[in-house]
């Protein structure tokens, strides 16, 4: 009977710094990951504001599309100024 | 571009060739006269024409120029590939529905009596003109008084272009009928433009040519009134009175001015059906139809001449591509 009444309380001092050292340990990762949390916000905010870009077409005035865009800015139209150089019509 | 403007035949015509200012200046101050003297041979409204002298003379063999030589061979050549539609054989006609003088004179809106042919319809009247190349003589049949309008104004400008291209490209437009000698020196192809016929300031097409003839008929322009009822200058020779059709204009593309001028009669007369219908069984041909309400009726081949918007890359964007 006094054996095993001292059995328990031995097993429960070691039941106690199992949860300390739980608890510590716990603690420590939380830490880490609380600091991780903060290096990354700082990263952030610390990152240069980037510009807005409007695309054109936004801010310019709308225009009908033609049938034919050219597909790049490298294109041009070589034939844009259509100038006849006379009109076909009835005798006149 | 050198060019000269003049009128001629009723019409407003226009010269261009692309040389050097000084040859082309050189060559194109001959045009007017090229014109003034095939109109003193083909044309009906001068008294002293030798057209007119010709008809005159109907019953009798008259021996004619080598101009009105060729442009009645034309004319006939057309009376048989049109099986009578289209023949010079209809002045009676034109005079009976009031063209008989210049349009100038004739005022759009003027009434004019109504007045009846005595001359029996008959597509194949020319059958009875008689020819003799041997020695250039023409007989018309007793009665037959011919008018060359449309096809001497075609031939004259095929004629003219030819003569000019000896000088370089050429573009001739004869009152709307349009004659072009060959590509720009450059390869490309020459701009025209249809004109709308509801709206002739306007262009209803654009189109790109390299060579050959586009003429317009239509009865948008030259009409008049005739005893209170609207009249036009495009005879059919069925019936001998301008042509009831659904068609109000036609622009034809083909290989020479004179014969788009014959073909775009052709499907005028017809009508849009039949008239579309004979342009498609000619390969040489092509053509837009606008028909009384505004619709377009274009052929199948038409859609090649058609211009259309081009792009090419910037030389940088090039140089980018190729070295990085």
């Amino acid at each position: 009977m006094t054996n095993t009444t001292h059995k328990s309380a031995s097993q429960s001092l070691i039941g106690i710094k199992v949860l300390i050292m739980t608890l510590s340990l716990a603690g420590t990762l939380f830490g880490w990951v609380v600091l991780a949390a903060g290096q990354v916000r700082d990263a952030v905010w610390n990152q240069p504001v980037p510009t807005t870009n409007v695309p054109s077409s936004v801010t310019a005035p709308r225009q009908t599309p033609s049938v034919q865009q050219p597909q790049s800015p490298a294109l041009r139209s070589v034939t844009g100024n259509f100038q006849p150089r006379a009109r076909t019509r009835s005798s006149r | 571009m050198p060019q000269i403007e003049f009128r001629a035949m009723g019409c407003q015509m226009l010269a261009i060739v692309e040389a050097d200012e000084a040859r082309a200046a050189n060559v194109l101050a001959h045009v007017p006269r090229w014109f003034a003297e095939w109109e003193n041979v083909l044309s009906r409204f001068r008294a002293d024409s030798e057209l007119n002298r010709l008809n005159a003379s109907a019953g009798r063999p008259v021996r004619v120029s080598e101009t009105l030589w060729q442009v009645l061979e034309k004319s006939l050549e057309a009376a048989n590939a049109s099986n009578g539609l289209v023949t010079p054989a209809v002045l009676d006609a034109l005079e009976t529905a009031g063209y008989d003088k210049s349009f100038e004179r004739i005022g759009r809106d003027s009434s004019r009596p109504e007045r009846h042919s005595l001359l029996a319809p008959n597509p194949r009247a020319t059958n009875f003109i008689e020819l003799d190349a041997t020695t250039r003589t023409v007989r018309l049949p007793p009665g037959m008084r011919l008018d060359l309008g449309g096809i001497a104004k075609g031939w004259s400008a095929d004629q003219a272009a030819q003569r000019l291209s000896q000088v370089g490209p050429a573009l001739v437009d004869a009152g709307g009928d349009l004659a072009i000698s060959g590509a720009l020196a450059n390869g490309a192809r020459w701009q025209i433009a249809i004109a709308d016929p509801f709206e002739a300031t306007r262009d209803l097409e654009r189109l790109v040519l390299r060579a050959g003839g586009v003429a317009t008929s239509g009865r948008d322009y030259r009409r008049w009134e005739q005893d209170g009822k609207p009249q036009h200058h495009i005879i059919d020779p069925r019936t001998n009175r301008p042509a009831i059709t659904d068609v109000l204009s036609v622009t034809v593309i083909a290989p020479t001015t004179s014969q788009a001028e014959v073909a775009a009669k052709v499907a005028l007369i017809l009508g849009s059906r039949a008239g579309l219908a004979w342009i498609e069984a000619r390969s040489e041909l092509a053509a837009l139809l606008v028909l009384e309400d505004g619709t377009m009726m274009p052929s199948t081949r038409f859609d090649q001449y058609v211009w259309r918007e081009t792009f090419i890359a910037e030389p940088d964007a090039i140089r980018s591509l190729t070295f990085g």
